[in-house]
Protein backbone atom coordinates (compact mmCIF):
# COMPACT_ATOMS: atom_id res chain seq x y z
CA UNK A 1 0.00 0.00 0.00
CA UNK A 2 2.78 2.28 1.09
CA UNK A 3 4.70 1.51 -2.05
CA UNK A 4 1.61 2.21 -4.17
CA UNK A 5 1.10 5.57 -2.45
CA UNK A 6 4.71 6.49 -3.04
CA UNK A 7 4.41 5.61 -6.71
CA UNK A 8 1.22 7.67 -6.86
CA UNK A 9 3.01 10.52 -5.18
CA UNK A 10 5.93 10.24 -7.53
CA UNK A 11 3.53 10.14 -10.45
CA UNK A 12 1.72 13.28 -9.42
CA UNK A 13 5.03 15.02 -8.73
CA UNK A 14 6.30 13.94 -12.10
CA UNK A 15 3.14 15.32 -13.69
CA UNK A 16 3.67 18.56 -11.87
CA UNK A 17 7.20 18.84 -13.09
CA UNK A 18 6.12 18.14 -16.65
CA UNK A 19 3.42 20.79 -16.41
CA UNK A 20 5.93 23.28 -15.03
CA UNK A 21 8.42 22.49 -17.78
CA UNK A 22 5.77 22.85 -20.46
CA UNK A 23 4.61 26.08 -18.89
CA UNK A 24 8.16 27.37 -18.75
CA UNK A 25 8.78 26.41 -22.34
CA UNK A 26 5.61 28.21 -23.30
CA UNK A 27 6.63 31.35 -21.48
CA UNK A 28 10.08 31.22 -23.00
CA UNK A 29 8.72 30.86 -26.47
CA UNK A 30 6.24 33.63 -25.79
CA UNK A 31 9.01 35.86 -24.50
CA UNK A 32 11.20 35.09 -27.46
CA UNK A 33 8.32 35.80 -29.74
CA UNK A 34 7.55 38.98 -27.84
CA UNK A 35 11.13 40.13 -28.22
CA UNK A 36 10.93 39.87 -31.97
CA UNK A 37 7.59 41.57 -32.18
CA UNK A 38 7.19 45.21 -32.98
CA UNK A 39 5.75 46.70 -29.81
CA UNK A 40 4.23 49.57 -31.73
CA UNK A 41 1.38 47.38 -32.95
CA UNK A 42 0.02 47.19 -29.38
CA UNK A 43 -0.01 50.95 -29.02
CA UNK A 44 -3.67 51.10 -28.02
CA UNK A 45 -3.29 48.47 -25.32
CA UNK A 46 -0.28 50.25 -23.79
CA UNK A 47 -1.96 53.62 -23.86
CA UNK A 48 -5.04 52.19 -22.15
CA UNK A 49 -2.93 50.77 -19.36
CA UNK A 50 -1.54 54.18 -18.38
CA UNK A 51 -4.75 55.05 -16.59
CA UNK A 52 -4.31 51.95 -14.44
CA UNK A 53 -0.74 52.97 -13.64
CA UNK A 54 -1.87 56.44 -12.60
CA UNK A 55 -4.58 54.84 -10.45
CA UNK A 56 -1.99 52.62 -8.80
CA UNK A 57 0.20 55.65 -8.03
CA UNK A 58 -2.82 57.24 -6.39
CA UNK A 59 -3.78 54.11 -4.46
CA UNK A 60 -0.26 53.74 -3.07
CA UNK A 61 -0.11 57.48 -2.23
CA UNK A 62 2.93 57.83 -4.44
CA UNK A 63 1.06 60.48 -6.38
CA UNK A 64 1.93 63.07 -3.75
CA UNK A 65 5.25 63.52 -5.53
CA UNK A 66 4.94 61.38 -8.62
CA UNK A 67 2.44 61.46 -11.46
CA UNK A 68 2.24 60.33 -15.03
CA UNK A 69 3.56 63.19 -17.11
CA UNK A 70 0.45 64.60 -18.72
CA UNK A 71 2.14 67.88 -19.60
CA UNK A 72 3.82 66.25 -22.56
CA UNK A 73 1.71 68.04 -25.17
CA UNK A 74 -1.40 66.93 -23.31
CA UNK A 75 -2.38 63.94 -25.42
CA UNK A 76 -2.23 60.36 -24.37
CA UNK A 77 0.49 58.81 -26.54
CA UNK A 78 3.14 61.24 -25.35
CA UNK A 79 3.12 59.93 -21.80
CA UNK A 80 4.59 56.81 -23.29
CA UNK A 81 7.28 56.54 -25.88
CA UNK A 82 6.65 53.33 -27.75
CA UNK A 83 9.57 52.14 -29.81
CA UNK A 84 10.02 48.94 -31.72
CA UNK A 85 11.69 47.14 -28.84
CA UNK A 86 11.39 49.54 -25.95
CA UNK A 87 8.69 51.39 -24.09
CA UNK A 88 9.49 54.39 -21.96
CA UNK A 89 7.04 55.79 -19.46
CA UNK A 90 7.39 59.43 -18.48
CA UNK A 91 6.65 60.39 -14.91
CA UNK A 92 6.95 63.76 -13.29
CA UNK A 93 8.15 64.83 -9.86
CA UNK A 94 8.34 68.43 -8.55
CA UNK A 95 12.05 68.40 -7.78
CA UNK A 96 14.88 66.22 -6.61
CA UNK A 97 14.25 66.77 -2.89
CA UNK A 98 10.60 65.72 -3.07
CA UNK A 99 11.67 62.64 -5.03
CA UNK A 100 14.22 61.76 -2.37
CA UNK A 101 11.67 62.30 0.42
CA UNK A 102 9.20 60.03 -1.36
CA UNK A 103 11.90 57.44 -1.89
CA UNK A 104 12.85 57.40 1.80
CA UNK A 105 9.23 57.28 2.90
CA UNK A 106 8.55 54.34 0.63
CA UNK A 107 11.63 52.55 1.92
CA UNK A 108 10.63 52.95 5.58
CA UNK A 109 7.02 51.94 4.92
CA UNK A 110 7.59 48.93 2.71
CA UNK A 111 11.29 48.07 3.06
CA UNK A 112 11.44 48.02 -0.73
CA UNK A 113 13.08 50.29 -3.23
CA UNK A 114 10.69 52.61 -4.95
CA UNK A 115 12.57 52.19 -8.23
CA UNK A 116 12.01 48.43 -8.22
CA UNK A 117 8.34 48.81 -7.31
CA UNK A 118 7.75 51.34 -10.09
CA UNK A 119 9.48 49.20 -12.69
CA UNK A 120 7.90 45.91 -11.61
CA UNK A 121 4.38 47.27 -11.73
CA UNK A 122 5.03 48.90 -15.09
CA UNK A 123 6.37 45.65 -16.55
CA UNK A 124 3.45 43.69 -15.07
CA UNK A 125 0.81 46.11 -16.28
CA UNK A 126 2.16 46.40 -19.79
CA UNK A 127 2.90 42.69 -20.03
CA UNK A 128 6.47 43.38 -21.10
CA UNK A 129 9.86 41.82 -20.82
CA UNK A 130 12.22 43.46 -18.34
CA UNK A 131 14.53 44.63 -21.11
CA UNK A 132 11.73 46.24 -23.02
CA UNK A 133 10.85 48.77 -20.38
CA UNK A 134 12.26 51.92 -18.90
CA UNK A 135 10.91 54.83 -16.90
CA UNK A 136 12.06 58.41 -17.05
CA UNK A 137 11.22 60.67 -14.13
CA UNK A 138 11.56 64.35 -14.82
CA UNK A 139 11.76 67.06 -12.23
CA UNK A 140 12.56 70.75 -12.31
CA UNK A 141 16.17 70.07 -11.44
CA UNK A 142 16.59 66.39 -12.11
CA UNK A 143 16.23 63.59 -14.60
CA UNK A 144 16.10 60.00 -13.35
CA UNK A 145 16.17 57.01 -15.63
CA UNK A 146 15.15 53.54 -14.45
CA UNK A 147 15.93 50.44 -16.47
CA UNK A 148 16.73 46.77 -16.05
CA UNK A 149 20.26 45.50 -16.31
CA UNK A 150 21.22 41.95 -15.40
CA UNK A 151 17.79 41.40 -13.92
CA UNK A 152 18.14 44.27 -11.48
CA UNK A 153 16.61 47.71 -11.62
CA UNK A 154 19.33 50.29 -12.25
CA UNK A 155 19.09 54.00 -11.71
CA UNK A 156 20.79 56.77 -13.57
CA UNK A 157 20.10 60.17 -12.16
CA UNK A 158 21.08 63.58 -13.32
CA UNK A 159 20.95 66.71 -11.28
CA UNK A 160 21.13 69.63 -13.62
CA UNK A 161 24.30 71.22 -12.41
CA UNK A 162 26.66 69.96 -15.01
CA UNK A 163 27.21 66.51 -13.62
CA UNK A 164 25.91 63.00 -14.15
CA UNK A 165 25.72 60.39 -11.43
CA UNK A 166 24.87 56.75 -11.78
CA UNK A 167 25.77 53.23 -10.88
CA UNK A 168 25.87 49.86 -12.53
CA UNK A 169 26.99 46.38 -11.72
CA UNK A 170 29.50 44.47 -13.87
CA UNK A 171 30.20 40.78 -14.04
CA UNK A 172 33.87 40.76 -14.82
CA UNK A 173 35.14 38.44 -17.48
CA UNK A 174 38.21 36.81 -15.95
CA UNK A 175 39.68 35.91 -19.31
CA UNK A 176 40.27 39.61 -19.96
CA UNK A 177 42.84 39.74 -17.17
CA UNK A 178 45.97 37.74 -17.66
CA UNK A 179 49.47 37.55 -16.19
CA UNK A 180 50.35 40.39 -13.85
CA UNK A 181 46.90 41.87 -14.23
CA UNK A 182 45.24 38.69 -12.99
CA UNK A 183 42.51 39.20 -10.45
CA UNK A 184 44.03 36.60 -8.18
CA UNK A 185 47.33 38.46 -8.03
CA UNK A 186 46.10 41.96 -7.41
CA UNK A 187 42.48 41.77 -6.25
CA UNK A 188 39.46 43.08 -8.12
CA UNK A 189 39.56 46.75 -7.07
CA UNK A 190 43.15 47.43 -8.09
CA UNK A 191 42.87 45.66 -11.42
CA UNK A 192 39.62 47.28 -12.44
CA UNK A 193 40.92 50.65 -11.29
CA UNK A 194 44.01 50.50 -13.47
CA UNK A 195 41.96 49.28 -16.43
CA UNK A 196 39.47 52.13 -16.15
CA UNK A 197 42.23 54.72 -15.73
CA UNK A 198 43.96 53.34 -18.80
CA UNK A 199 40.70 53.46 -20.77
CA UNK A 200 40.03 57.07 -19.77
CA UNK A 201 43.59 58.18 -20.46
CA UNK A 202 43.67 56.54 -23.87
CA UNK A 203 40.34 58.01 -24.82
CA UNK A 204 41.01 61.53 -23.57
CA UNK A 205 44.50 61.69 -25.05
CA UNK A 206 43.25 61.12 -28.61
CA UNK A 207 44.49 63.84 -30.94
CA UNK A 208 40.89 64.74 -31.87
CA UNK A 209 40.36 66.12 -28.41
CA UNK A 210 43.55 68.17 -28.25
CA UNK A 211 42.93 71.87 -28.75
CA UNK A 212 44.65 73.37 -31.80
CA UNK A 213 45.96 76.25 -29.71
CA UNK A 214 47.52 75.79 -26.30
CA UNK A 215 47.76 72.04 -26.88
CA UNK A 216 50.55 71.88 -24.28
CA UNK A 217 48.12 73.01 -21.58
CA UNK A 218 46.18 69.78 -21.97
CA UNK A 219 46.63 67.69 -18.85
CA UNK A 220 45.27 64.59 -17.15
CA UNK A 221 45.63 64.47 -13.39
CA UNK A 222 45.04 61.24 -11.50
CA UNK A 223 44.77 61.63 -7.76
CA UNK A 224 46.42 59.01 -5.60
CA UNK A 225 43.60 57.22 -3.88
CA UNK A 226 42.69 53.84 -2.45
CA UNK A 227 42.15 50.85 -4.73
CA UNK A 228 38.41 51.30 -4.79
CA UNK A 229 38.35 54.94 -5.86
CA UNK A 230 39.32 56.75 -9.04
CA UNK A 231 39.64 60.51 -9.08
CA UNK A 232 40.72 61.81 -12.43
CA UNK A 233 40.64 65.26 -13.94
CA UNK A 234 41.18 66.18 -17.58
CA UNK A 235 41.92 69.83 -18.23
CA UNK A 236 41.90 71.88 -21.44
CA UNK A 237 40.68 69.33 -23.91
CA UNK A 238 38.17 70.12 -26.63
CA UNK A 239 35.17 68.58 -28.37
CA UNK A 240 35.10 65.48 -26.15
CA UNK A 241 31.63 66.22 -24.79
CA UNK A 242 30.36 69.26 -26.68
CA UNK A 243 30.83 68.85 -30.42
CA UNK A 244 32.38 71.57 -32.53
CA UNK A 245 30.28 74.17 -34.34
CA UNK A 246 29.84 74.48 -38.11
CA UNK A 247 33.45 75.58 -38.42
CA UNK A 248 34.57 72.57 -36.42
CA UNK A 249 35.67 74.72 -33.49
CA UNK A 250 34.85 73.62 -29.96
CA UNK A 251 35.05 75.04 -26.48
CA UNK A 252 37.75 74.13 -24.01
CA UNK A 253 36.50 71.43 -21.65
CA UNK A 254 37.30 70.32 -18.16
CA UNK A 255 36.11 66.89 -17.05
CA UNK A 256 36.17 65.61 -13.52
CA UNK A 257 35.59 61.93 -12.78
CA UNK A 258 34.91 60.21 -9.50
CA UNK A 259 34.41 56.47 -9.83
CA UNK A 260 33.91 54.17 -6.87
CA UNK A 261 34.46 50.46 -7.29
CA UNK A 262 32.66 48.27 -4.82
CA UNK A 263 33.50 44.57 -5.16
CA UNK A 264 30.78 42.14 -4.22
CA UNK A 265 32.12 40.41 -1.08
CA UNK A 266 30.48 37.09 -1.96
CA UNK A 267 31.23 36.84 -5.64
CA UNK A 268 34.62 38.12 -6.54
CA UNK A 269 33.94 38.54 -10.21
CA UNK A 270 31.10 41.02 -9.68
CA UNK A 271 31.73 44.66 -8.98
CA UNK A 272 29.47 47.67 -8.47
CA UNK A 273 30.62 50.82 -10.18
CA UNK A 274 29.36 54.17 -8.95
CA UNK A 275 30.33 57.12 -11.03
CA UNK A 276 30.03 60.86 -11.07
CA UNK A 277 31.18 62.88 -14.05
CA UNK A 278 31.31 66.64 -13.91
CA UNK A 279 31.80 68.75 -16.98
CA UNK A 280 32.74 72.37 -17.45
CA UNK A 281 33.41 74.39 -20.57
CA UNK A 282 35.17 77.61 -21.28
CA UNK A 283 35.55 79.94 -24.23
CA UNK A 284 38.62 81.68 -25.55
CA UNK A 285 41.27 81.53 -28.25
CA UNK A 286 43.80 80.46 -25.65
CA UNK A 287 42.98 78.05 -22.84
CA UNK A 288 40.95 79.93 -20.24
CA UNK A 289 41.89 80.22 -16.60
CA UNK A 290 39.88 78.15 -14.14
CA UNK A 291 37.47 80.95 -13.21
CA UNK A 292 36.27 81.21 -16.79
CA UNK A 293 35.19 77.58 -16.90
CA UNK A 294 31.49 77.17 -16.22
CA UNK A 295 29.29 74.10 -15.65
CA UNK A 296 27.85 72.43 -18.74
CA UNK A 297 24.35 72.57 -17.22
CA UNK A 298 21.83 73.47 -18.35
CA UNK A 299 22.91 74.45 -21.87
CA UNK A 300 25.03 71.38 -22.62
CA UNK A 301 23.69 68.89 -20.05
CA UNK A 302 22.32 66.56 -22.71
CA UNK A 303 25.78 66.19 -24.29
CA UNK A 304 27.21 65.29 -20.90
CA UNK A 305 24.44 62.71 -20.40
CA UNK A 306 25.23 61.15 -23.76
CA UNK A 307 28.95 61.12 -23.04
CA UNK A 308 28.42 59.44 -19.68
CA UNK A 309 26.25 56.70 -21.10
CA UNK A 310 28.89 56.06 -23.79
CA UNK A 311 31.54 55.90 -21.10
CA UNK A 312 29.45 53.42 -19.16
CA UNK A 313 29.11 51.21 -22.22
CA UNK A 314 32.85 51.40 -22.84
CA UNK A 315 33.60 50.30 -19.27
CA UNK A 316 31.08 47.47 -19.53
CA UNK A 317 32.57 46.34 -22.84
CA UNK A 318 36.04 46.36 -21.39
CA UNK A 319 35.20 44.32 -18.31
CA UNK A 320 32.71 41.80 -19.55
CA UNK A 321 32.07 39.69 -22.60
CA UNK B 1 34.54 126.69 -42.66
CA UNK B 2 30.96 127.41 -43.52
CA UNK B 3 27.83 125.73 -42.30
CA UNK B 4 27.73 123.35 -45.23
CA UNK B 5 31.10 121.97 -44.17
CA UNK B 6 29.68 121.42 -40.71
CA UNK B 7 27.07 119.18 -42.28
CA UNK B 8 29.83 117.33 -44.10
CA UNK B 9 31.74 116.85 -40.86
CA UNK B 10 28.63 115.45 -39.20
CA UNK B 11 28.06 113.11 -42.10
CA UNK B 12 31.70 111.99 -42.14
CA UNK B 13 31.73 111.26 -38.42
CA UNK B 14 28.31 109.68 -38.69
CA UNK B 15 29.55 107.19 -41.27
CA UNK B 16 32.74 106.62 -39.26
CA UNK B 17 30.64 105.67 -36.23
CA UNK B 18 28.33 103.44 -38.24
CA UNK B 19 31.44 101.76 -39.69
CA UNK B 20 32.80 101.08 -36.21
CA UNK B 21 29.36 99.88 -35.18
CA UNK B 22 29.37 97.40 -38.03
CA UNK B 23 32.88 96.31 -37.12
CA UNK B 24 31.74 95.70 -33.53
CA UNK B 25 28.85 93.61 -34.83
CA UNK B 26 31.13 91.56 -37.07
CA UNK B 27 33.61 91.13 -34.21
CA UNK B 28 30.91 89.77 -31.89
CA UNK B 29 29.70 87.32 -34.52
CA UNK B 30 33.26 86.22 -35.27
CA UNK B 31 34.17 85.74 -31.60
CA UNK B 32 31.03 83.72 -31.13
CA UNK B 33 31.68 81.58 -34.22
CA UNK B 34 35.28 80.94 -33.19
CA UNK B 35 34.09 79.91 -29.71
CA UNK B 36 36.10 82.75 -28.21
CA UNK B 37 32.89 83.74 -26.50
CA UNK B 38 30.00 81.52 -25.45
CA UNK B 39 26.28 82.30 -25.61
CA UNK B 40 26.08 83.82 -22.12
CA UNK B 41 29.14 85.97 -22.64
CA UNK B 42 27.73 87.15 -25.97
CA UNK B 43 24.50 88.24 -24.29
CA UNK B 44 26.36 89.91 -21.46
CA UNK B 45 28.51 91.86 -23.93
CA UNK B 46 25.43 93.05 -25.79
CA UNK B 47 24.03 94.38 -22.51
CA UNK B 48 27.30 96.15 -21.77
CA UNK B 49 27.19 97.81 -25.17
CA UNK B 50 23.72 99.30 -24.67
CA UNK B 51 24.96 102.66 -23.23
CA UNK B 52 27.50 103.02 -26.02
CA UNK B 53 24.98 102.42 -28.74
CA UNK B 54 22.34 104.50 -26.98
CA UNK B 55 24.73 107.41 -27.01
CA UNK B 56 25.64 107.22 -30.68
CA UNK B 57 23.28 105.37 -32.85
CA UNK B 58 19.93 107.03 -32.17
CA UNK B 59 21.24 110.55 -32.77
CA UNK B 60 23.24 109.58 -35.79
CA UNK B 61 20.67 107.59 -37.66
CA UNK B 62 18.19 110.41 -37.14
CA UNK B 63 20.77 112.83 -38.47
CA UNK B 64 21.78 110.79 -41.48
CA UNK B 65 18.26 110.16 -42.68
CA UNK B 66 17.18 113.76 -42.15
CA UNK B 67 16.80 116.15 -45.00
CA UNK B 68 20.09 117.87 -45.85
CA UNK B 69 18.67 121.36 -45.48
CA UNK B 70 17.79 120.64 -41.87
CA UNK B 71 21.36 119.72 -40.95
CA UNK B 72 22.62 123.23 -41.38
CA UNK B 73 23.05 125.06 -38.11
CA UNK B 74 24.36 128.49 -37.37
CA UNK B 75 27.45 127.48 -35.39
CA UNK B 76 30.74 127.15 -37.19
CA UNK B 77 33.31 124.60 -36.07
CA UNK B 78 37.05 124.74 -36.56
CA UNK B 79 39.11 122.11 -38.34
CA UNK B 80 40.69 121.33 -34.97
CA UNK B 81 37.27 120.46 -33.60
CA UNK B 82 36.73 118.00 -36.45
CA UNK B 83 40.09 116.30 -35.90
CA UNK B 84 39.66 115.99 -32.16
CA UNK B 85 36.14 114.59 -32.41
CA UNK B 86 37.20 112.05 -35.05
CA UNK B 87 40.17 111.03 -32.93
CA UNK B 88 38.24 110.66 -29.68
CA UNK B 89 35.40 108.71 -31.26
CA UNK B 90 37.87 106.38 -33.01
CA UNK B 91 39.78 105.91 -29.77
CA UNK B 92 36.54 105.14 -27.94
CA UNK B 93 35.51 102.47 -30.39
CA UNK B 94 38.99 101.02 -30.78
CA UNK B 95 39.34 100.60 -27.01
CA UNK B 96 35.93 98.92 -26.69
CA UNK B 97 36.72 96.62 -29.62
CA UNK B 98 40.17 95.97 -28.13
CA UNK B 99 38.80 95.04 -24.71
CA UNK B 100 36.24 92.67 -26.25
CA UNK B 101 38.88 91.13 -28.49
CA UNK B 102 41.35 90.61 -25.62
CA UNK B 103 38.51 89.01 -23.64
CA UNK B 104 37.92 86.70 -26.60
CA UNK B 105 41.54 85.64 -26.60
CA UNK B 106 40.93 84.00 -23.22
CA UNK B 107 43.93 83.33 -21.04
CA UNK B 108 43.63 85.39 -17.89
CA UNK B 109 40.45 87.25 -18.70
CA UNK B 110 36.95 86.57 -17.47
CA UNK B 111 33.55 88.27 -17.52
CA UNK B 112 34.42 90.38 -14.49
CA UNK B 113 37.43 91.71 -16.34
CA UNK B 114 35.30 92.51 -19.41
CA UNK B 115 32.70 94.36 -17.33
CA UNK B 116 35.37 96.41 -15.61
CA UNK B 117 37.12 97.19 -18.87
CA UNK B 118 34.02 98.44 -20.64
CA UNK B 119 32.81 100.35 -17.56
CA UNK B 120 36.17 102.12 -17.38
CA UNK B 121 36.07 103.13 -21.02
CA UNK B 122 32.48 104.33 -20.79
CA UNK B 123 33.30 106.47 -17.76
CA UNK B 124 36.37 107.91 -19.37
CA UNK B 125 34.85 108.82 -22.74
CA UNK B 126 31.20 109.06 -21.72
CA UNK B 127 30.97 112.63 -20.41
CA UNK B 128 32.87 114.13 -23.30
CA UNK B 129 30.94 112.30 -25.97
CA UNK B 130 27.55 112.86 -24.41
CA UNK B 131 28.19 116.59 -24.94
CA UNK B 132 29.72 116.38 -28.41
CA UNK B 133 27.39 113.95 -30.12
CA UNK B 134 24.06 115.74 -29.59
CA UNK B 135 25.75 119.00 -30.55
CA UNK B 136 27.27 117.62 -33.73
CA UNK B 137 24.22 115.75 -34.83
CA UNK B 138 21.56 118.25 -33.96
CA UNK B 139 18.87 118.83 -36.54
CA UNK B 140 17.11 122.12 -36.78
CA UNK B 141 13.34 121.97 -36.50
CA UNK B 142 11.65 122.07 -39.88
CA UNK B 143 10.03 125.35 -40.70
Amino acid sequence: MMAFKQTENFKSRFEHIIIIIVALLNTTSFTLEAQNEDLRQYRNFFNNQIGAYQYWLKATSLNQALTVDSTRSGNLPDKLKIGKEMITLYLITPNVSSWRALKNEFKTKTANDIETALMEYFVYLMDLDNNQSSIVIRGKDTLIKLFYHDGKVQTQSTISKGEVEGSFSVKIDNSKFTGKESLKVRGTGAVVKSKIIKLLKEDLSKSDYRPAIDADKFEIKVRNTADDLIELKAINLTKRVIPGNLLGIGYYELLDYRIELIPDPERRERIDVRFKVRGKYGSGWFAPKNERYKPMAPRYQSYLNDYTSDLKDAILNMLQK
Amino acid sequence: MNSLEKANLGQRIGFLILGFDLLLFVLLIALSALRMMDGDEFNETLVLLVPLRGLYTGNIVKYLIADNSLKVTDRVKSRFYGTIVTLVISLHFISVIGVIFIFGLGGNTDLFWLRNGIAMIETFFGVYLSQVIPDLFSISKAN
